[in-house]
Formats: structure tokens, sequence, C-alpha cells
């Protein structure tokens, strides 16, 4: 079922298929990304380089 | 036509061109509701934060491949995905006449609650409802006893458009459990008596 649409209509509908061929591409949170404080540790991914800069690295 | 490796960071590839990312229809924003913050504060919303804005499929991965997915995220937290523009709450404006569809997931099937969440949201961004306009966003919520997704919808009157929109959610999780629907104005009048209006 993940394909019952085609790739890419260009109408800026993109099919799981075609969203997922990013994933292992897309690894640095994006320049401007900020957090609060408040909610960093809950929502970061401990596992991920990124976030280990934003001091949950421990 | 562009590598996705090029395109995937908006920076220059082996020729110097900077490649553009691959723009959504939406732009859409991430919220995540801190449930530690609850005990403390008086008014429900008070401790919904808004995380981040994306409007590019490069930008979302960035995110998404950050944050903790929802089986790792601590019991209590509702983690959000809507329209940029519309705050997930019952009472916003694109929200009100809306509901909601919700999928529940016995704790313990974390693979299945990670990949229903990620599915849903890459079904969203990439436009593969029919009736997209009646798309508000979806939540997470991680509770002890059973973990949920909802997808809120904004015209919960409109039968026709929300049951198709149920049946397109199904077939896209390739789920066969039946699936209710609740309209937000039941859900605030009556509470833990509301009962689903549609059934898919």
């Amino acid at each position: 079922s993940t394909a019952f649409k085609m790739g890419y209509s260009g109408n800026r509908k993109y099919t799981r298929d075609f969203l997922l061929t990013f994933r292992e591409l897309c690894f640095e949170l994006p320049a401007h990304f900020e957090i609060r404080a408040d909610i960093s540790e809950l929502l970061l991914n401990p596992e991920s380089v990124q976030s280990g800069l934003a001091g949950d690295s421990s | 036509a562009s590598s996705p490796a090029a395109a995937a960071a908006g920076r220059p590839d082996k020729f110097g061109d900077v490649v553009a990312k691959h723009p959504l229809e939406h732009s859409w924003a991430f919220w995540f509701d801190n449930p530690s913050g609850k005990s403390t504060q008086t008014t429900w919303g008070s401790s919904l934060r808004h995380v981040y804005t994306f409007s590019t499929v490069e930008d979302f991965w960035c995110l998404f491949n950050n944050v903790r997915q929802p089986s790792q995220l601590i019991l209590g937290a509702d983690f959000y995905c809507f329209k940029a523009g519309i705050e997930p709450k019952w009472e916003a404006p694109k929200c009100a006449s809306g509901g909601k569809w919700t999928m529940s997931t016995l704790r313990g099937s974390k693979a299945t609650f990670d990949t229903f969440w990620l599915h849903t949201l890459l079904a969203m961004i990439g436009e593969q409802f029919d009736e997209g306009d009646e798309i508000c966003g979806a939540v997470v919520n991680v509770r002890a006893r059973q973990d949920k997704i909802s997808l809120w919808t904004k015209t919960a009157s409109n039968e026709a458009a929300q049951i198709s929109i149920g049946k397109q959610w199904k077939e896209i999780l390739d789920q066969n459990e039946k699936i209710n629907y609740m309209f937000h104005e039941d859900a605030i009048r009556q509470d833990k008596h509301a009962k689903n209006r549609y059934t898919v």
C-alpha cells in the first residue's frame, strides 16, 4: 500500500517511498534550530549526534 | 536533476551548485507537551511548546531524525505535528468545528507504534489524503495503558470527508482494526462520556 500513488506528481505530493529515500541523508539539526531547555532532554534523542551537542551526551 | 544526497542539506553539490530542497505543499510545525510541567500548571495547554516549523522534505527529516521515537518518549507526553498556523488545541479557530480519528496501540508494540506515527506524518506532509484541506495535524499520546495516535480534521460535520480520511488512514497504515471519530465539541462538553460519531 506504500505506493498507491505516484512518486511525485508535481503538485507537491510525495509518496512514502519517495520521502523515505531522504531519511538517511538528513541528520543535522537545522542551523537555526533552538529548543527550550525544559523539553530538550525529554524530546531530543540521546543517541543522535546532534542532541549530544545539545548537552545530553552523558 | 539532482541527487537526493546533494539536495539533502541544501548545500553545494560536486559542481558547486546549491540544490534546492524539496518543498512541501504546506508548512508544518512540531509541538511538544511536557508532562512534568502539568502538575504545576493551572491552565491546560500552558505546558505546550512549539518545537520547530518546517516546509521541506529535508528539514522534516533533519528534525525527525533527532527527536525520540514515540516509544522512547516519557509517559504522559504529547507530541504533535500540525499545519503551520494551527495551534493543536480544541479551541483553535481551525480546530473548533473539527474532530479526530484515533488509533490505539497496546503498550509493548513499540515498533508498530513508532511506524504508525512515522507513516501518518509522511502521509500528511506528502499530501496523500484526498481531502488534504481537511487535515489539521496529528498527535501521539504516550500513555501507560494504551498509546494513541490521532488525526485531527477540520470539519467534523462533513461525514463523507471524515469517513474517506479514516478509510485512507487505515489503508496507509495497513491497519484492519476499527477506528473511531469523535467531535471535539462532544469531547469538550461530555468529557469521558463523549461518544464516537463515526466508525470505519
